[in-house]
């Protein structure tokens, strides 16, 4: 199979979409790539998220925000545009637009309001539709609504198949090798320099870099840099015929959810656990109650009314990393050589490809990357200790982040 | 059966998700190595019966290929609904 006894030139540590961009692009780049994943491919948030392509996801948006994350949302599209001549599988790529749904007349105020903030930030494709519009872009939507918010770039594409095509593409074509099911305990170091990794089964080595790609996980191997473990649940259909049903977020009674439909034809619905977990670690429990199945149900019988009639196949929970601007880090890890980071994603899909392009250019250029990596430093929090209520979940966590504005 | 006599006639093992056996060996050749592994790499299993026809033949292609003892092949982690139920009637 491999030989993972031979030298690495790179260690990739973290199987999902971070990890396997990284290592595609770096493997691209000529070296020699191995990713080490204590699971399998793809079965951390990148396995579990609700596969929704939201640039600017949310309704707690500032000029500034939206500034900051533009050059990267944006670049991070059209990267997955190219994906489709450039890896030998399809990772399913809809773009039918994204849309926050207004379920009152309030609602449909705020949502302009945001609207405008994010055209004073340079966001040229979001607009307030009214609900004829919103009619002839998801036609199954319930006749109930007071307009959305809709960006026509956003859409969905499938995770999990971009990992496997990220690793398949690479290990055909390039020098890419897989570890699995082997967990990373620490990250071995002779004089500051960052050598290999020690996992639970034996020691492996890298010449050029050891690259922490980890994401709710990395506060195990590296506490100065800090990520919020926050869970998030998801539901998947049986398989209906093509409407489009396009991705889409909405708040009804308090609870957020959001959605979309797959290429395959497979509905998503997400959204929050119904209780808060107690601890960091009740994050990573990863399944999900049957309140939760009842809510979405619930959910997707009120927004689309005529798809009521459809069966859940299953539901389950996963835990991404948030961190305190919501912005990743990509980049050197500070008082190391040849230790990087990539990771510190809650919005994956919109980032995650870009930024494991990003870090390959930074390792392989020498620090000369296509967009300034100066947002997402990974100095810029380094040791910082944080506030944080003992209970959360991802609206209240996006809060306060949101207050912090940092 | 050998690999190109597989191209020519594929044999399905998942069938909900036209799943081949060449598709779920290639992924074992690649590192995985768990029924959730496939279920990632192929979609075997994600489909109407959430692998109950197609796991016994996994866990043999599995066992085949790298030799993992079946009392040790795990099946794909049970969630609920444990068989589809209608969104119409969970909500009420």
């Amino acid at each position: 199979m491999m030989d993972i006894k031979k030298k690495k030139d790179i260690i990739v540590i973290g199987g999902g979409m971070s990890g396997c961009s990284t290592a595609y692009y770096l493997a691209k780049s000529g070296f020699n790539v191995v990713i080490v994943e204590q699971r399998s491919i793809g079965s951390g948030a990148s396995g579990r998220t609700g596969s929704c392509l939201m640039q600017l996801d949310g309704r707690n948006m500032t000029p500034e925000r939206v500034r900051k994350r533009l050059p990267f949302v944006r670049a991070d599209v059209k990267l997955l545009h190219g994906l489709k001549y450039e890896l030998e599988q399809d990772i399913e790529l809809l773009s039918f637009g994204g849309i926050d749904i207004a379920n009152s007349e309030e609602e449909a105020d705020l949502l302009r309001g945001v609207v405008e903030i994010q055209k004073t930030g340079g966001d040229d494709e979001t607009e307030f539709v009214d609900k004829v519009t919103l009619k002839e872009i998801s036609p199954a939507i319930s006749e109930k609504n007071y307009g959305a918010k809709y960006c026509k770039t956003d859409g969905t594409f499938n995770p999990i198949k971009l990992c496997w095509s990220y690793v398949f593409t690479a290990h055909n074509r390039y020098n890419l090798h897989l570890a699995l099911h082997k967990k990373v305990e620490k990250v071995i170091f002779k004089g500051g320099i960052a050598i290999g990794v020690k996992t639970n089964q034996e020691e492996m080595f890298a010449e050029v870099g050891v690259i922490n790609c980890t994401n709710a996980w990395s506060p195990y191997l590296i506490q100065e840099i800090p990520i919020f473990p926050v869970s998030g649940v998801t539901a998947v259909t049986e398989r209906i015929p093509y409407i489009p049903v396009t991705s889409w977020e909405s708040t009804y009674k308090g609870h957020y959810c959001y959605g979309t439909s797959q290429e395959s034809g497979n509905l998503i619905i997400g959204g929050l656990p119904t209780y808060m977990p107690d601890t960091v670690d009740g994050h990573f429990k990863e399944s999900a109650s049957y309140e939760e199945l009842e809510r979405f149900a619930g959910m997707l019988s009120m927004l689309y009314p005529s798809l009521s009639k459809i069966s859940f196949l299953r539901i389950w929970s996963g835990v991404m990393g948030m961190t305190p601007d919501r912005l990743p880090y990509i980049g050197k890890i500070p008082g190391y050589d040849n230790y990087y980071i990539n990771t510190g994603y809650s919005n994956g899909l919109a980032y995650c490809p870009i930024g494991g392009k990003l870090i390959a250019e930074y390792i392989s250029r020498k620090g000369n990357t296509s967009i300034s990596l100066d947002l997402v430093r990974p100095e810029r929090f380094f040791g910082m200790k944080f506030d944080l209520p003992k209970q959360y979940n991802y609206e209240l966590l996006d809060k306060i982040i949101g207050e912090w504005n940092l | 059966m050998n690999e190109r006599n597989q191209k020519k006639c594929p044999v399905f093992i998942c069938r909900c998700e036209e799943v081949t056996e060449e598709e779920i060996r290639k992924a074992i050749r690649l590192g995985a190595r768990t029924v959730d592994d496939i279920k990632r790499a192929t979609r075997a299993g994600m489909g109407l019966c959430q692998s109950k026809l197609c796991y016994t033949n996994i866990a043999r292609i599995i066992h085949e290929e790298i030799g993992t003892p079946y009392e040790e092949i795990e099946p794909i982690r049970i969630r609920i609904p444990i068989r589809p139920m209608r969104a119409d009637v969970l909500s009420d």
